[in-house]
């Protein structure tokens, strides 16, 4: 086996890094102890400056930082070059990037550079004699692949949540190493003309909510959100939206789970007037429980859901709200 | 080579002798630069199921329908080929076997690509993301003129995709991914990406690959014009030894097994008045601790 470790490509957001890169550290740590090789991490971008202090404590042995005028914003070009070169160079058994939209162009570029292929999508990894096993679910997630790797250094990118965030308490060195390149192989012909943030401030993140209540083209229309709302905030939950809903322009378009939207794993996962096509269920799928409220019983989300209540959401969930406050010792 | 965009022939420029137009619009038409759509077809993935403790998947009965990114990309250029007749829009299909594909790729000349080309050879089924990008690769370069490259974001509906991300690179042109809409000015392309944390709008010079990733608009549905219209339209098909591509067999990644996903157990009913159904379900919510 290549002992040259297993690398992770961070993505952060100035010195905060991504949940989704923390997850690709647990899983690189897990493996890294399983079969003895050192976990590295690979921070790129701009004027970072503490962001690879806490790395070590979750698993890291080496940090290996980028720092750069050209990666001030993501480009794909440069972030791709810069991916490709370094782990040209260092030849690792297994590299991690996070299934987003960086996370792919970045494995692709690499792929490209190092003549592989990308192994897309895992949601688990094992070790298999010097190579790694990847299961992705295709076909919407009806089915579960199992694909093989081989060749020097195998590119696999994973899907957010699938694996646990890398705890603290690991102890290792996390020890911080410049990259030095050649600053032409940053240079990218796309300029980046604007930028409009619409993660939306002062509300619970929907990807890392414990507690979601989602509403579905049953809710009927933007002015009657609110019943959504109402029992989101009673469950102290994030609001989420099928495709139809965000499509309508009800909701607005970081709220849309499913494959093309966001992928969520709460706890607790509440679909009201959501009739769960496949498109909407691969994006929550992996919640712990899942409660539907639906008038249409044959609805295929019914069918897959904990506790499926059949009944009109205009109705029920005003009686849930007053039940949760009641309980909650909240006048209604 | 490339699209070169010095080269290219602007009508509404010509003055002089009438007599020379003809020839003009003739190397026009040599010209026309290409938007080039990567269109897979897949198996309808709602209608694929393996039975728990199967190991082997046949799905050579499930009905073949685009993969949905790649059809919202032929959607983002059709709409520049609505704006700019001039584009020549050409539909590129990679297929183990052609008589699968042929009636979505029909569908989307209906829609209102101008020519499709389907790639055909049994080494495809087992092609890994590289083996496909290079496929891609040999038949941009063979096509010529292409000024944009233009592929779905990958997702987790079908089995080997190639991502446009890797084309970009074994061509050595500009990416933009997760594109909602873009337009086409000059040598330029402005193009409007959706990511994770926000809204991005970005230039690059063409050729540039764009990958789309969101729905901006329902792809069309081809109308009765369409559909007489595309039985005139070319629908060639290359071999990799039209494109001097040779697939050896390996792959970096493969497909080892196949498996039905964990059931998710029948859950619960609850059913009745309003009242009583929001008490039972709190309950079981309370039961397990949610609240």
């Amino acid at each position: 086996m290549s002992n040259s470790g297993i690398w992770v490509v961070a993505e952060q957001q100035g010195n905060a890094i991504d949940g989704t890169t923390l997850e690709l550290l647990g899983k690189a740590y897990e493996l890294g102890r399983a079969s003895g090789q050192p976990v590295h991490v690979f921070l790129l971008g701009h004027g970072f400056t503490s962001a690879a202090a806490s790395l070590g404590d979750r698993g890291a042995d080496q940090v290996w930082a980028l720092d750069h005028a050209e990666l001030a914003t993501y480009r794909a070009e440069s972030f791709g070059a810069a991916v490709a070169h370094t782990l040209g160079e260092q030849k690792p058994s297994l590299a991690l990037f996070s299934a987003t939209s960086s996370g792919r162009d970045m494995s692709a570029y690499a792929a490209a550079a190092l003549k592989s292929a990308v192994a897309p999508d895992a949601t688990g990894i094992i070790a298999n004699e010097g190579q790694f096993n990847i299961t992705r679910p295709i076909y919407g997630g009806n089915v579960l692949a199992t694909l093989s790797t081989a060749g020097t250094t195998a590119l696999v990118t994973v899907l957010p949540k699938a694996f646990e965030a890398a705890a603290t308490g690991a102890g290792r060195a996390g020890t911080l190493q410049s990259v030095n390149l050649d600053p032409a192989l940053l240079a990218a012909r796309a300029q980046v003309k604007s930028f409009v943030e619409e993660v939306a401030s002062g509300k619970i993140n929907l990807t890392d909510a414990e507690v979601v209540v989602a509403g579905g083209r049953g809710v009927g229309g933007a002015d009657k959100f609110g019943i959504i709302e109402d029992l989101a905030r009673a469950l102290g939950a994030a609001v989420g939206a099928s495709r139809a809903v965000t499509d309508a322009g009800w909701r607005p378009a970081n709220e849309q789970i499913g494959q093309t939207g966001v992928t969520v794993k709460p706890k607790l996962y509440i679909a009201a007037g959501i009739s769960g096509a496949v498109q909407h269920w691969v994006g929550m799928k992996e919640a712990g429980y899942i409660v539907a409220i639906n008038t249409d019983a044959d609805a295929p989300i019914m069918k897959q859901a904990d506790l499926a209540i059949v009944g009109d959401l205009f109705k029920v969930i005003p009686e849930m709200v007053k039940e949760i406050n009641a309980a909650k010792g909240v006048a209604a | 080579m490339g699209w070169r965009p010095s080269e290219r022939v602007c009508p509404s420029k010509v003055i002089g002798d009438p007599a020379e137009a003809p020839y003009l619009s003739m190397l026009k038409e040599l010209e026309a630069m290409k938007i080039v759509v990567s269109l897979k077809v897949v198996p309808d993935y709602e209608q694929v199921r393996m039975a728990p403790g199967a190991t082997t998947l046949d799905v050579s009965s499930v009905p073949r329908v685009p993969y949905t990114f790649d059809e919202l990309a032929l959607e983002a250029a059709l709409r520049l080929k609505d704006a700019d007749s001039s584009l020549e829009l050409v539909v590129v299909s990679l297929t183990a076997d052609a008589s699968k594909s042929r009636d979505v790729v029909k569908k989307a000349l209906a829609m209102g690509a101008d020519k499709a080309i389907l790639v055909e050879d049994a080494a495809l089924a087992d092609a890994d993301s590289l083996a496909q990008a290079q496929v891609l690769e040999a038949v941009t370069n063979k096509l010529g003129d292409v000024g944009v490259l233009t592929f779905g974001i990958p997702g987790i509906q079908g089995e080997a995709f190639s991502s446009g991300a890797e084309v970009a690179g074994l061509l050595g042109w500009p990416l933009v991914s997760y594109v909602s809409e873009y337009k086409l000015s000059g040598t330029q392309a402005e193009a409007v990406r959706h990511v994770e944390k926000g809204k991005q709008t970005v230039e690059v010079p063409t050729p540039a690959v764009i990958t789309v990733g969101k729905f901006q608009w329902d792809p069309r549905l081809p109308t009765f014009k369409g559909i007489m219209g595309a039985k005139n339209k070319p629908m060639d098909t290359w071999s990799l030894a039209d494109l001097g591509v040779a697939l050896d067999g390996h792959a970096e990644v493969k497909t080892a097994a196949l498996a039905a996903p964990a059931a998710r157990g029948a859950g619960r009913r609850i059913e009745g008045e309003a009242a009583d159904t929001a008490k039972e379900a709190i309950a079981a919510l309370k039961g397990r601790q949610f609240i």
